[in-house]
């Protein structure tokens, strides 16, 4: 499809260890399109970055291993491409920056060095062309003083400028694609919503796809134009954001949108889903929700349902949708 | 920078003057007179009041202690007892034999260490990493007299190809510079890759990856700068126990270096030449020390720097 930059068909991943095979990412389908944002929610280990990091090849093999599926970036198979071949795409046609700036960035080489050294490994340019961009990069995010910064080591920098400095790296080759892995995660809710904005910003001036990883369903709702919701390894619901928080549908997707602390109504308590995440080597026979769903039934136990298109771009997956449930 | 430097060498004086203070201290409350020693034992207890009056070893302690100190700062570090030559001239002899075979061997460490250690942590679990750690084994474990006398007799009396004794050359070092250096490559190896593969799991390592750095600008640039610091640590510790002398190897090979001088020394009870050797010793390790402390501020912004903001 001409419309969509990156397009992950039915991808598995499974780690392998004494436990067996683990599927971390388990048939997993979307699609990212030209220019627009998808987000990816889901609670801590759900298989989100482990998703990001199979796009990347940066997941840890051995003892991960692609099973089976596909990653189509601008028409080619990422999962077939020789190594050589995809160092030439990370950081030039898709590009990630992490969740913890505190540690993401190299300790001994200056803002400057790193940034420059995407621009150096990726386009021919010279060292002088290379540093104006650098600076024209950190210009860019908004920070103040572009040489002092250039020339400062990550250390002596507060974590909003920090990720703002990864931003700068990450499209300082103008990347089609940029991972955003929990980006604001580890940073102060002003900072938060001032690197949301940034992003935001970027993506339309340099018409960047984004593919924002978040367990923060506020996030989402900022940012993302479509929405996968993740649970241990699966996609469990898709849609649009709009429709996503107007109709959610599975379960799991109420209670992520339940949870979401609200300002302005008086609550004794937060809601929260019981339970956690069931590990790898313990998943349930049958839905993988069912443990800590408040709606499972027998067949829910036994059984795993497929995902299925709901309304025209609205999947879930779910025995109780397909028993002609419609959510609440 | 500058602070951190200017603070670290009035720290390195002190420390030497504490060295300087306990040394002479200990040395003169051991049991045993050298006057006595020097002079035998048929001597007359006035010939000896005379030769201690002579040595100013009749003064009170501390008199005795700031004079030696004094002279010491003017290069003097009093006479050897028995051999009746300067100390100052006697260390100076040895440790140029001590210093070549030192640099020799300490080449060899830090060439074979950190490649070993490198291409260990590159081919983390793979076969060339088995190898080269069963080898830094044996090379740890092994004593370093008997790694001589195996070199000596195969590479200098079955080959003949290098001299077994003696310092005339620089061919006279090449085994007692292998004999020496080759514990040292091995604890060098080890500590290097055991760092590099801790800074392999590090998150800046995940984002040169996705930045499209690979190979061995990955492992050099990235991995190895940071995994300096303990390796610095540790090389600095053997190169100030190599250049303090090594009394095994120098007494195997018969090189009259420090480590050499200091056991004949501590034999005869040679008060002034033991005194300067842990002196001497103590300066080395003092500098060496120093010198790596420097190198840390090189290698890491966040020392050279200081703090910076932080969260």
């Amino acid at each position: 499809m001409e419309n969509n930059i990156l397009e992950v068909q039915d991808l598995s991943m499974s780690f392998f260890n004494s436990h067996g095979e683990l599927p971390a990412v388990n048939h997993v389908s979307f699609s990212v399109k030209k220019g627009k944002t998808l987000g990816i929610v889901g609670e801590s280990g759900c298989g989100k970055s482990m998703t990001s990091l199979c796009i990347m090849g940066l997941f840890p093999q051995p003892p991960g291993k692609i099973v089976g599926g596909q990653i189509l970036f601008q028409g080619r198979d990422l999962t077939k491409l020789p190594a050589r071949e995809m160092h030439k795409i990370r950081g030039k046609g898709i590009a990630m920056i992490f969740q913890e700036p505190m540690t993401s960035l190299n300790p001994v080489l200056t803002i400057g060095d790193q940034i420059m050294e995407t621009i150096l490994l990726h386009e021919k340019v010279t060292k002088a062309e290379a540093k104006r961009r650098a600076l024209e990069m950190i210009n860019l995010v908004g920070i103040p003083m572009p040489e002092k910064i250039f020339a400062s080591c990550p250390h002596q920098l507060s974590g909003g400028m920090r990720q703002r400095a990864m931003i700068a790296m990450a499209l300082s080759c103008e990347p089609d694609l940029l991972i955003c892995d929990e980006p604001t995660t580890a940073l102060d809710v002003t900072v938060q919503s001032q690197i949301l904005s940034l992003i935001n910003r970027l993506k339309n001036q340099l018409g960047t796809s984004v593919m924002l990883i978040t367990h923060d369903m506020g996030v989402i709702n900022e940012m993302a134009d479509e929405v996968i919701v993740m649970y241990a390894g699966q996609v469990v619901e898709q849609a649009e954001t709009a429709e996503l928080f107007a109709h959610p549908t599975h379960p799991y997707t109420i209670g992520l949108i339940r949870a979401i602390p609200m300002l302005d109504t008086e609550v004794e308590e937060l809601n929260v889903i019981p339970g956690s995440v069931p590990m790898l080597y313990e998943l349930p026979e049958g839905c993988l929700f069912a443990p800590r769903c408040p709606y499972a039934t027998d067949k829910c136990r036994s059984h795993r349902p497929e995902i299925t298109e709901a309304t025209p771009g609205h999947s879930v997956r779910c025995f109780r949708y397909m028993s002609g449930w419609e959510g609440e | 920078m500058s602070r951190y430097l200017l603070g670290r060498v009035l720290q390195a004086i002190g420390v030497v003057l504490a060295i300087s203070l306990i040394t002479f201290f200990i040395l003169n409350v051991i049991p045993g007179d050298p006057v006595e020693l020097m002079m035998g034992e048929f001597a007359t207890p006035e010939a000896i009041a005379q030769v201690r009056a002579q040595m100013g070893l009749d003064k009170p302690i501390f008199a005795q202690y700031f004079n030696w100190l004094t002279n010491m700062l003017h290069g003097d570090f009093g006479v050897s007892y028995f051999q009746h030559k300067p100390v100052f001239d006697m260390l100076l002899n040895s440790f140029g034999y001590t210093a070549r075979l030192a640099l020799f061997a300490y080449v060899l460490a830090l060439v074979f260490g950190l490649t070993f250690g490198i291409l260990a942590a590159v081919f983390h679990n793979k076969f060339i990493d088995r190898l080269l750690m069963t080898l830094s084994i044996a090379g740890v474990s092994a004593p370093n007299f008997w790694v001589a006398i195996i070199l000596q007799i195969y590479f200098g009396l079955t080959l003949k190809w290098f001299p077994i004794s003696g310092a005339k050359d620089w061919n006279y070092y090449v085994l007692p510079a292998i004999a020496l250096g080759t514990r040292y490559a091995a604890s060098i190896s080890r500590i290097t890759r055991t760092s590099m593969l801790e800074v392999t799991k590090q998150d800046y390592m995940r984002t040169a990856s996705a930045k499209g750095v690979h190979g061995w600008m990955l492992v050099m640039k990235h991995a190895f700068r940071n995994a300096l610091i303990p390796v610095v640590t540790v090389a600095g510790t053997d190169l100030g126990n190599i250049l303090t002398g090594s009394m095994l190897i120098e007494t195997v090979f018969t090189i009259d270096g420090i480590g050499k001088l200091m056991v004949d020394a501590i034999n005869q009870r040679d008060l002034p030449l033991v005194q300067g050797g842990v002196m001497y010793i103590a300066t080395i390790c003092v500098i060496i020390y120093l010198l790596v402390d420097i190198l840390y501020a090189v290698i890491d912004p966040r020392i050279r720097l200081g703090g910076g903001a932080e969260g």
